[in-house]
Order: structure tokens, then sequence, then C-alpha cells
């Protein structure tokens, strides 16, 4: 269709989804054309007619969309269905951007609701590079519709798109999510989107989808490189593969759809299998269960009292950091639970998702009693997730399998019910044997189900690990499903606990544990993975294990703690001796001593310097973050001795709306932190009203502001504007490289801090 | 759409972090380092289209809806019958690899983030080199590189840029509401082709917004490394 409209002079960059309305009789014959070529579906030339792209053409969602199936419906006369075409909004969603997941879903859902009405026989999503943007599209056509849903996406040679999904990512997420055809389209010819089919065709048993450009285009005169011939003899390979629904995309034209029509007309499309192993994804990251893979247990408030207070206090970076040193450590699945009394899990569960999938790669594991905020997570989570869990408990089945089933997410079955933990094997098989029948009748494929037989305290029960162990094996022997366990509690109230867990771990794992619940900072636990996994043929040429223990001796020399002062250290930027340094001198100092006679006195010489021009930026943070080494010592040690956390005061820092600028305040962030202030960061993006609302309810004294791009300057000015409004007491600082002195005096703002040692200044003086 | 090399300049980097002079050396080893992940993440895309100029009430380009005001740019593009323009990006997956590092550190984010914005300079560099070979074997002669938001050329015609470009099917890059490119380490640039030899100012601060708030002037530098 947009090759169609651009020969007829369509200019680039003006929205062809007018074209309904303003050359009616031209759209119709373009259809026609098609059909009478052969085409047996059409696409409505609907690709671009969202609110957000139709805004200031004059014309409504609604208008567009019922005129260009007025002229599609009169061309077809029911010779073929018609799909509604939906293409991306055309502006990037969060965390890149600063669209949101809502307003996504809101900008498709009218899309939807009005192309069902005017007679769609289908949707067909395409062109799509944006994984997480395509899932929200999928869940708003199956929440709103009863639309047959085709979805493709465009991929790059290397098979995957430019915000980095992978084909395999793509094929197992949508798949999960209930669709009708999935596949490729645009961006490349016939030859060079076949490998990428064929990886998505071993992925998904759906059927599969092709439509191809017609080859790549000249830079100068736009014209592509293959005829209508040369397309249908590349596009053949499609029948042998086994892809059903096949067309042109870029530079074709009914020509090309007449040449497809003749040849594929005659080429019998080929059946397809698709393994049965269980697979497992983020957006980026593909997971093949097909040996040990570590779950992460480490997002989890149980027993962690700093976790606990990071939740209170809304400290995601904590929460983050967590999931990232865990990914670093070898984790190849993050467990993520946020269940604290007296604090709202499911909102908790949905920024800890959000947060974590846009830091870290991995597949998730949603894990909470809670069915809404199992709801909330898999909802948030682009990719596919595993749900803990599910157990023996009809109710429990009942209110979580269909989530499960929903979201095309792995789900984990514990072996115990209402009447708690069977000692015996057999009673916990026979539990197993009930999830699986249960997780059947939801339609949750056998790949997708995971068996926890649970661990018992040894020195309780004596039998417990055998029992356990037992219990694994006759899982994997007799019902073919992969195992999870939680191997630490194995160890409770023993010595040399470290011991303990990693032989059980290696039992375990002898046994068919295939997928263990532990810490992967623990060497000793990831080391017993590594040996299991050289010594059960997993390892090939023992390369890993290798690669593992040959560099462990040239860290550990670099690992010397550094005899010195805190000063230095902070004034050097050398993290690993900050921290070392700062655990010694607890010796012989109270934390509270350390930070207000050593610590700050180090920044502000650095500071200092800084303003007289010794040092630089650069070196700012270096100090910063050694700094924050410091303070991470002394918070844990401040909080394993029952106390509260250090606060000389809380600031909010935020980076207006429609601004996604924010190194710049992550390092204010950080030096003020060090300082000992409590940091409220509410993120990028951020509207006067959070901003507004957050200093209220928490009972913020001081607010700073960042913008870096002059069109988002009003956005700052009027967050100003609705703080003073509101009648809150606050002072307001902004900063960042557009403003000046007299733009935060124009605007209302109390300080103008130029840097991050102004910013520290402000903060002193406001809150002492 | 072509894929390209990427190269890091190391002291342009620093100086992007804010960093005056020269970085000793391990700063400068831990840049290198950031410019060797950087390098091994980011995946570079352009994509170039050679336009015909139409002149009315304001300049606009044949075949696009992208009209370009202001007296700057009628002064850049004054006798030039043609132009290129073109966006330029590192990509998106440098985007994850800093929000990652932001939660473990966060001078080596600044690092990377200062390694992006020189490397996405350098790009362009690259491109305009080859532009010039290219077209001054055809007898043309190139003005100075151009963006929206220099001089009078206001930031918003970047979404008819980009529109005109196809940038987010082409390249992947879509512009936000608020007129900011996402991926953000992306660069739209115009370069208008004449007959005749063309004046160049090069990196001037008297055309800049930002002269008198700018740090590096206020220490007696510019921001492309000259002492004033």
């Amino acid at each position: 269709m947009g090759t169609m409209l651009q020969r007829s002079g369509l200019p680039a960059g003006m929205p062809p989804e007018l074209f309904a309305l303003e050359h009616p009789e031209f759209l119709e014959s373009i259809h026609r054309a098609y059909i009478e070529a052969g085409c047996q579906i059409v696409y409505a030339n609907t690709f671009g007619a969202n609110a957000h792209k139709l805004a200031g053409s004059g014309h409504s969602v609604i208008e567009v969309i019922n005129a260009s199936f007025a002229a599609a419906i009169r061309a077809a006369s029911g010779r073929v269905p018609i799909a509604l075409d939906i293409g991306p909004i055309g502006e990037m969603l969060e965390p890149s951007g600063t669209l949101s997941f809502e307003i996504a879903y809101d900008l498709f859902r009218e899309m939807l609701v009005a192309g069902e009405k005017a007679g769609a026989g289908l949707v067909a999503f395409e062109t799509f590079t944006d994984l997480a943007e395509l899932r929200i599209a999928v869940l708003a056509a199956k929440e709103n519709t009863s639309l047959p849903i085709f979805a493709t996406m465009s991929f790059e040679e290397t098979g995957r798109s430019f915000t980095g999904a992978l084909a395999e990512c793509f094929a197992e997420t949508i798949t999960g999510l209930g669709v009708d055809a999935i596949g490729v389209n645009c961006s490349m010819g016939p030859k060079k989107l076949m490998p990428i089919i064929r990886r998505i065709g071993a992925v998904s048993p759906l059927p599969l989808i092709v439509k191809a450009n017609a080859g790549l285009p000249d830079a100068r005169d736009g014209h592509y490189s293959i005829n209508a011939e040369e397309f249908a003899a590349e596009m053949s390979e499609c029948a042998e593969i086994g892809v059903k629904f096949i067309g042109g995309c870029c530079g074709t034209d009914p020509e090309y759809i007449k040449a497809l029509h003749d040849i594929m007309l005659t080429n019998k499309c080929a059946s397809r299998t698709v393994s049965e192993s269980t697979r497992l994804c983020s957006i980026t990251k593909f997971t093949t269960v097909d040996e040990v893979r570590i779950i992460g247990e480490r997002i989890n408030p149980t027993g962690k009292k700093r976790f606990q207070q990071a939740l209170r206090e809304n400290d995601f970076d904590y929460v983050l950091s967590q999931g990232v040193s865990q990914a670093d450590a070898g984790a190849d699945i993050l467990d993520v639970n946020v269940g604290v009394p007296g604090l709202d899990e499911v909102l908790l569960m949905a920024k800890c998702v959000k947060g974590l999938q846009a830091t870290v790669d991995l597949p998730l594991q949603i894990d909470s009693n809670a069915p809404a905020a199992i709801a909330a997570g898999l909802r948030a989570f682009c990719g596919k997730a595993i749900v803990n869990s599910v157990n023996g408990e009809r109710e429990k089945l009942d209110k979580i399998l269909p989530l499960v089933k929903k979201y095309g997410a792995a789900v984990v079955g514990l072996t115990m019910d209402e009447h708690g933990i069977p000692e015996t094997a057999e009673e916990r098989f026979e539990i197993a044997k009930r999830i699986l029948a249960a997780c059947e009748t939801f339609g949750i494929p056998k790949r997708d189900i995971f068996i926890d037989c649970l661990t018992l305290t040894v020195s309780t029960s004596p039998d417990s690990a055998n029992e356990t162990l037992k219990a694994v094996r006759m899982v994997k022997e007799k019902l073919g499903l992969h195992t999870v366990l939680g191997v630490s509690n194995i160890s409770f109230g023993l010595p040399n606990r470290e011991l303990i867990n990693s032989s059980f771990l290696t039992l375990a794992m002898e046994n068919g544990l295939d997928l263990p619940i532990m810490n992967p900072n623990a060497s000793s636990m990831t080391d017993a993975v590594a040996a299991f996994k050289l010594l059960s043929g997993f390892d090939s040429g023992c390369q890993s294990f290798v690669e593992r223990f040959s560099n462990v001796m040239s860290t550990s020399t670099s690992a010397s703690a550094a005899v010195g002062d805190i000063s230095d250290a902070v004034s050097k930027g050398l993290k690993a001796e900050a921290k070392a340094i700062t655990k010694d001198l607890l010796t012989t100092k109270t934390e509270l001593e350390i930070i207000n006679e050593l610590l700050i006195p180090a920044l502000d010489v650095v500071g200092e310097r800084y303003e007289k021009g010794e040092v630089f930026l650069p070196q700012l943070m270096r100090s910063a973050d050694a700094a924050c080494e410091a303070f991470e010592v002394l918070k844990s040690s401040i909080l394993s001795k029952g106390g509260s956390s250090v606060s000389k005061g809380k600031i909010i820092v935020a980076t207006v709306k429609g601004d996604i600028h924010d190194i710049g305040k992550n390092i204010v962030k950080t030096i003020l932190a060090n300082y000992g202030y409590q940091l409220i960061d509410l993120g990028r993006d951020v509207s006067p009203e959070t901003v507004v609302n957050t200093a209220i309810r928490e009972e913020v004294r001081l607010v700073g502001l960042s913008a870096l791009m002059t069109t988002t300057l009003p956005a700052m000015a009027e967050t100003v504007k609705a703080l003073r409004k509101s009648g809150h007491e606050c002072k307001i600082m902004v900063g960042g490289a557009v403003l000046t002195a007299e733009y935060a005096e124009e605007i209302g703002a109390d300080y103008y801090a130029k840097d991050a040692k102004k910013a520290v200044d402000i903060a002193k003086e406001v809150l002492g | 759409m072509e894929k390209r090399n990427i190269s890091v300049d190391i002291s342009e980097a620093y100086r992007y972090m804010g960093g005056i002079g020269a970085p000793d050396g391990s700063m400068r080893s831990e840049l290198r380092g950031a410019a060797d992940l950087f390098e091994k993440s980011a995946i570079s895309r352009a994509v170039v289209k050679l336009c015909e100029i139409e002149r009315g009430d304001f300049l606009s380009l044949k075949g696009t809806c992208l009209k370009l005001r202001g007296k700057s740019i009628e002064a850049l593009l004054n006798d030039c019958p043609l132009c290129v323009i073109f966006c330029a990006t590192v990509g998106n997956d440098i985007e994850a690899l800093i929000r990652k590092w932001q939660i473990k550190d966060i001078s080596f984010t600044a690092m990377l983030d200062a390694c992006a914005s020189s490397a996405v300079e350098n790009l362009c560099d690259g491109i305009e080199a080859e532009l010039k070979s290219k077209y001054e074997a055809q007898g043309y002669y190139l003005t100075d590189r151009f963006s929206p938001g220099y001089g009078d050329l206001p930031i918003s015609v970047q979404y008819d840029f980009c529109a005109a470009l196809d940038t987010s099917r082409k390249i992947g890059v879509s512009v936000s509401d608020s007129g900011i490119m996402i991926p953000r380490k992306s660069v739209t640039a115009i370069i208008g082709l004449s007959k005749e030899p063309q004046k160049h100012f090069g990196a001037d601060c008297r055309g800049c917004e930002l002269k008198d708030s700018c740090k590096f002037r206020e220490n007696g530098v510019t921001c492309y490394g000259q002492i004033i």
C-alpha cells in the first residue's frame, strides 16, 4: 500500500491514512488491484491511524478507520477478509522513551474497537521493532475484541530488532499470549528473511507469516532491487519451511502478488514440528532449560532488614542493585519477591518488575502468595516469566493458573497443600500429579510446569534430605517435569551451612534438579553448579570451568585491603579501598562518627577542589562512588544493630515531564546521599502531580528538579507552579545544562544549582 | 540504512564528561575500559537522503514534509539547489547498558555516556567526509553541517526531519513528544550542496544558545577544545 501511494506522489512523512478521506476511489482501486492479483487477505490502510500520529491532521481515529474500511469493503465485495492493519505508535515506550504502558494500551484499544466495528475480519500487527510495544498491542486486542490476531516484527539480518529483541524471544512471548499467527515483515528481501522465520518457526508452533520487502532500496532514488519474478522465486522457500501466510511489504505491488500467487498456489506448505524444550526469556535474552539454570534468590525481603528498609523507603536503586549483582554473579533467572506486611505489594511488584527489566536482561520469576501481585508482575514483564507458586490447594490452583495461562508463563508447583508438607516422597509425588493434572485442564503445557519438592531442615527431620531427593527423582523420571528447589533451608540451625548447602545442591542436581533457587553471590554454590556441569558433560571441552578458575588467582590478589585513610580513598576515588577502610574503622568508631567526622569532611574537600577548578566532574563522580561504597557499609552496619537509618532530611530529585536525561540528576543524587540525606528519586519524565503528591505525602522540604532540553523547561515551570499552588512548604532547586540563574528566578525556584557541589551547599542550607 | 564502524575519542569523551585539560593516567585507562565496552555493545546506523530544495515563503525539501524556517538555515543554504539530510545513531543497546551501570557506578556511567556522545559525533564526521568525497567529485561544494536546534532553526522540526528520512522504520529512531530523539544518542543534520565555494565557520560560540552559561567558556576554553 505504502509503495503504491508513494508512487502516486505521497510525500515522505505525510500520513498515508488520510487517503481514505481525500481520495477514496483511488484507495479502492489499489485494493481491487491486489485482490485481482490474487490477494486472499487485504490490509486496510490503517497502519498509522492512531491518535498520536493523527494529532494535528484534523481527523479522528474513528473517522479514518471507518473511511479506510469503507473503501476496502467496497473493493472486496465480500471476496476476501479485511485486516485492521496496526503498526507501531511512532513513539518509544519507557524506559528508553516517555510513552507509558497505559497510554500505549489506550491508543491501541481505540483503533481495535473502531476496527472491529468497521468490519475487520482480523487484526494484523506489523513492522513492530519493540517487543514490549507489540505485547501491549496484543493484550489490548485480546482484552477488547474477539478478532483473530496476526503479529509480525521487523528484524535486522542478525535476527535482532532495533531495540535488541531476539526473534526467539518474540516467538516465545507472543505465542504465549495466544495469537493466531506470527512472523516477520519489512526490513529485508525474502532471501534474508528466511533464516529468521526458521528461527521463529523452531520456537513457535503457530502458523507463520512472511511479508518481505522487494529487496533493499537505492539510497538515491528509492528504487527497490528485486523484481516480481525474482521476489516470487526467493519466496518459494516459504513452502519448504512451512510458512502459511505470504505477502509483500515495501517496494512490492500487485505484480509481485500475482507472481507470488502463481508460484505458491502450486506449492504445498510443509508441516512443522517444534521442540518440546522449556524456554524462558526476556526481551533480549533467550534461555533454554536444557541444563541446570540458576535462579537468584536475593530479591526477597524475608529476613533481610536492609531490603525491607529499601522497600519501605522506595529505594528502588537498592532492589535493582541486587538484581544487577546476581546477574553479574551468573544467575540465569531472578526471583522477585516484594511482600512486606503493611506495604502495597501489588504496586511494589509492578514497580520492581518494571525497574528490573529495564536494567537486567534475565527472565524473571514472579514470587508471591497474592494473585493480584502475581497479575501485576506478569502484566508488567515482557517475556516469558515463571510464577512462583501454586500448590495442591484447589483454591490456589483455580485463582492462579488462569493468570499463568493468560500471560503464557511457566509455573512452579509446591508439593504441599492445605494439610501442610507431606513427610514422604510418595505423598509429595501424588500432589505433583494433582498439580500436573490441574495445569493440563488449563492448557498449560508440561514443559512449562516446574515442581518444587520442598526442602525441610535436616536438623529437625533427619530423613528430610533423602525424602526430598527421592521426590525430585520421582517427579523427573515418572512425570518428566523440571524441578525447582530452594536449597538453603536444609542447613538451618547447623554450623558450616555453606558446606551442607553446596553438598545438598550437588546431590539434588544429580537426582534431577534443574532450577535451584540459590544465592549466586555465594561462590561455593555457583562453584558447585560449575563442577556439576563439568562432571555431567554439560561443559564442552571443560571450557567454562577452566575459564572460571584460571581467572580466580588474578582477581584475588587485587582485592587486598589497603591500609590508608578514608579521606585519601574518597579523594582518589578508590572504591574497594573505601569499603575496606570503612569496615576497619567500624572496629573503633561508631557509624555516625565516621560519617560526620571523616566521610563528610572528605567529600567537602573534594567539593572545594572542584569549585576551585583543581579537579573536575569526572573526579568528583569517582569520589562520590567511593563514598557510596563506604556509606553502604555504614548503612548495613546500622541496620544490623537494629538502628534506624541515617537521615539528615529528605530530598526529592526528579527529571521533569517529557525529559529522559538523568545522568546529571543521578550524579547529584549520589553525592547528596553520601552526605546522609535521604533521597527520593522519582526518576525521569515525572509529572508535576507526582512531585507534588510525593512531597506532601513524605513531608519533603527540599525538591530538586532537572531538565536538559529547552523544550522541557516549560514542564519545569509547571512543576514549580504546581508545588506553590499546593501550599506545601518546601524549597525548590533547579538544575540542568540549559538552565540559567535568570530562568530559575523567572519560574519561581528558590535556588539555581549550577552543579552537584552547589546542590550540596543548598541542601546544607535548607536541611542542615 | 548503513551499518558503520564506531570509534570513540577518549580526550573528547573526557571533555563531554566535564573534564578540563587532559585526563590523568588512571582516568584515561578507565575511559579506555568504558570505550572498549561501549564499542562492543553499540550498533551504529545511519540513513542518508539527497533532496532538492524548493524555495517559497520558507525552504522545503521536495518529496518530504520538512519545512526549514529561520535566518540561519536560509543563510546556510543560500547557494544550494540540493542538500543531503541524514540521521545517525549509536543505537538502543547502549541505553540498556547505561541503565545497568547507573545502578552500579555513576562515574563509569558518565564515561559510557560521554563515549556515546563522542562516537555519534565521529559517526557524523565520517558521514560528512564520505559525502564530501562523493559530491566534490561531482563538482559540488559542501556547506557546514547544521542541525535542528542550531541558530534559529527550531528543534521542533525534528519530527518532520525524522519522518522525511523514515528513521523509525530504517534505523529505529523516533522522536518523543518533547522533541527528544530516542535512542538519545542520535543526531540529525543537513548539509547543503552548491556549485559555488562555501564559507565555513566550524563550531563557533557566537551562534550558540549556551554561550552565557557555558562552563567551558567560564574556564577559558570552548567545548571543542580551543583556548579562548
